[in-house]
């Protein structure tokens, strides 16, 4: 008996020894959490095969390393980085967003890159530093991420849909008001079946943050009002100016009847489709990260990727007719876990990513992140003027730590006000009470 | 052969309740062991700018029972609910008096009966959005049909996208159901019902004074499994209408899935699975004093 528990103890040592053995020899991984989203189009393909290509350039740099992919959904990436945090499951390098970095300082679960920043050459951060998600990542002497590109948002528009409508593909809406007259004379029934077959404007309010952040907030801000008041913490989208901005949204269904009423639900990837099937004669909300679609289409020539000459053959883009700084920009930014053990390492992957030459084929980038990026002649023309106006134009959203909340409740409440056809006064203010119940300070 | 009274302490002969202790830790470890954190978590909030939790009390659930919105969740969960055990007891009871009995063919029917469940949920959820797509979606014409509105889309509407989610839950509630109650069929001795037929009694009669009395016990189990399920099921939901239009279809589970997921309120949303487990156990409770009851009568 005593010599079957020895033999039982010396095989489990011997186990215990190979099991360290083995570990020890096996290359140290650096986790790379990205967004992916298999279904979702070919930018996020092109995506990962930027990616592979970045690992590659690291692993001659660093053979000692081998790096592993670890894939998220584009909306989930954030909250994964904070509750695996709180689980004390780490990642090394991580996407991030910038309208959720107060959430990630009030977490802590991204570390603060300034003393890497330290060391770059003088110019280096001014050059990523313009962007208003720079901004977003930065309080104080802190920097929790760094934007790999910038993504802006315009209104698209047909140019031969504007002829047909006796309205001029040259001189895009500047207005509200003139954006709303173009969506009735663009808004038809091609076939006479009594049927709505192109929309004048397509929007977005599904439960999306796109609803938020592209929509409600821009036309909030145009009217003068604002998501959340930093200094006492309190949500104030049901403001006069909140009410004005989901009257217009739900009158563009409802009364102008120039959106579809798709536009509820679904995915704000939605209003993109919408465009491309031809369904759209403008569409809100037109991120950058779509264009290289335009490009395969025909719809644009020498755009995307930017060339010398390249120009705009079947659609046009203009600013958001809000008022200037009443726009939304952001960007995937890239990050630090606090929980990663090699830091070094990790700022080390960040850097190749950040390169010039590498950001330039990052498909998901957008614009360019790097200022002097902009100067180059494939950005000298109109089409890439508006997008740079539209960037620097933007604004990140409220610092709240408790953005998706915010996001969700106005997504909400104006999903009641349009379909249910709700007070618009009345149901803002339940939801920003609901809000600043929660989360306001005393 | 030895003696039991020997091996065993004689404080424990003298009180054999001790006996229980192996089974009652084996409850602590596998049923209060991961409930307990769960509850404590509830009691919780976190301290900004740590991955630390602090004790908060009953202050989440003060906040959850004083807000409208979760009120509105509760009554969902509570629709949807008794929607699929309301629509899902009768069909069941027709598809298991068709496949009762040995009849030819009924075993293969069984199995084919068994498909919804056998589906992985967000597979099927993910086809029945499909369904009721207002272009494609042979699901959505049918309601478009029903409430005489053609340009309805179902996952739009506050009523009809409930109802989509209640479809879809029988669909899968169903098959379940129905193999408990072939079972309990099975177990009715064909004599009671020639006798009732001799005294004349219609088929409403014989089902309702012998197949539901005697298969009572069979329902309540069945039904406890599948209002379990419809109580926890946040997947399928999230899946199909993401808890929306508006919060229309957002019953507790889902709730709880995005307090947790999507807006990382972990202790917010260990409050609302504490408060579905206590609901969860009040209706274990009601079914089986209706199974004690079916067991007494007959």
């Amino acid at each position: 008996m005593v010599r079957r528990k020895l033999l039982i103890l010396i095989a489990a040592a011997g186990a215990a020894v190979l099991a360290d053995g083995c570990r020890s020899r096996r290359p140290p991984v650096l986790r790379v959490a990205h967004i992916y989203e298999p279904l979702a189009g070919p930018v996020y393909a092109a995506g990962l095969r930027w990616l592979e290509g970045i690992a590659e350039q690291f692993r001659q740099n660093h053979p000692d390393f081998t790096v592993r992919f670890e894939q998220v959904q584009w909306n989930k990436i954030d909250s994964k980085s904070m509750t695996d945090f709180r689980a004390g499951v780490g990642h090394d390098v991580v996407m991030s967003s910038p309208q959720m970095m107060p959430q990630h300082f009030l977490t802590g679960d991204l570390l603060d890159l300034s003393p890497f920043l330290r060391h770059w050459p003088p110019g280096a951060v001014e050059d990523f530093a313009w962007s208003p998600s720079w901004r977003a990542c930065t309080s104080g002497p802190v920097c929790l991420g760094i934007p790999t590109g910038v993504h802006a948002r315009v209104v698209i528009y047909r140019r031969d849909y504007f002829q047909d409508a006796g309205l001029d593909p040259d001189r895009p809406p500047a207005t509200l008001d003139a954006l709303l007259e173009a969506a009735k004379k663009l808004t038809r029934d091609t076939n006479g079946d009594g049927k709505t077959d192109v929309w004048g404007l397509g929007l977005y309010m599904g439960p999306e943050r796109a609803t938020i952040e592209l929509y409600f907030a821009p036309l909030l801000w145009h009217f003068g009002g604002d998501l959340w008041d930093p200094v006492t913490q309190q949500a104030s989208f049901a403001d006069a100016a909140g009410v004005r901005a989901a009257e217009w949204l739900r009158d563009c269904v409802h009364v102008h009847k120039v959106t579809p009423p798709t536009a509820m639900g679904g995915k704000y990837d939605g209003v993109f489709e919408a465009f491309m099937r031809g369904e759209l004669a403008m569409a809100w909300g037109w991120g950058n990260y779509w264009n290289v679609e335009l490009e395969a289409k025909g719809w644009t020539r020498g755009l995307h990727p930017a060339a010398p000459g390249g120009q705009a053959v079947k659609v046009g883009v203009m600013l958001t007719p809000t008022r200037e700084g009443a726009q939304f920009s952001n960007c995937w930014t890239v990050s630090i876990h606090k929980l990663c053990p090699h830091p070094d390492k990790a700022f080390a992957f960040i850097e190749t990513m950040l390169k010039p030459e590498n950001l330039d084929h990052y498909a998901d980038a957008g614009l360019p992140a790097r200022r002097s990026m902009w100067e180059r002649p494939q950005f000298d023309n109109d089409w890439y003027r508006t997008w740079r106006q539209a960037a620097e134009r933007g604004r990140p959203m409220p610092p709240t730590p408790h953005f998706n909340h915010l996001a969700d409740s106005v997504a909400v409440a104006l999903q009641e006000i349009v379909l249910k056809q709700a007070d618009p006064a009345q149901t803002l203010q339940r939801y920003q009470d609901e809000f600043n119940r929660r989360y306001a300070k005393p | 052969m030895r003696n039991p009274k020997r091996s065993l302490p004689a404080r424990v002969v003298a009180s054999p309740q001790w006996l229980f202790l192996p089974a009652l830790l084996f409850l602590a470890l596998f049923w209060v062991a991961p409930i307990g954190p769960g509850i404590l978590i509830s009691c919780q909030e976190p301290v900004a700018g740590t991955a630390m939790l602090e004790w908060a009390g009953l202050a989440n659930y003060r906040l959850l029972l004083t807000e409208k919105t979760f009120r509105t969740n509760a009554a969902l969960t509570l629709w949807y609910l008794l929607g699929v055990v309301g629509f899902s007891t009768p069909v069941a009871y027709l598809a298991a008096l068709a496949i009762a009995g040995r009849k030819r063919g009924t075993g293969a029917i069984r199995a084919l009966f068994l498909l919804p469940w056998v589906v992985p949920p967000v597979v099927s959820a993910l086809i029945f959005r499909g369904l009721a797509d207002p272009q494609v979606g042979p699901l959505a014409a049918f309601y478009q049909w029903l409430s005489g509105n053609p340009d309805l889309i179902p996952l739009h509407h506050p009523f009809w996208a409930m109802v989509h989610v209640i479809v879809h839950s029988v669909w899968r509630s169903v098959p379940v159901l129905t193999l408990f109650l072939a079972a309990g069929l099975t177990t009715v001795p064909d004599e009671l019902y020639e006798a009732a037929e001799v005294d004349g009694a219609g088929a409403w009669q014989r089902f309702r004074l012998i197949t539901l009395p005697l298969t009572r016990s069979h329902l309540a189990t069945g039904l406890l499994l599948i209002s379990a399920f419809t109580l926890q099921d946040a997947e399928t939901i999230y899946a199909m209408t993401g808890g929306g239009p508006g919060h229309d279809t957002e019953v507790l589970a889902v709730r709880l899935f995005r307090e947790a997921f999507a807006q990382g309120q972990l202790h917010v949303a260990a409050a609302i699975g504490t408060l579905l487990l206590a609901a969860g156990v009040a209706l274990m409770a009601f079914y089986l004093i209706l199974f004690r009851r079916a067991e007494s009568a007959s």
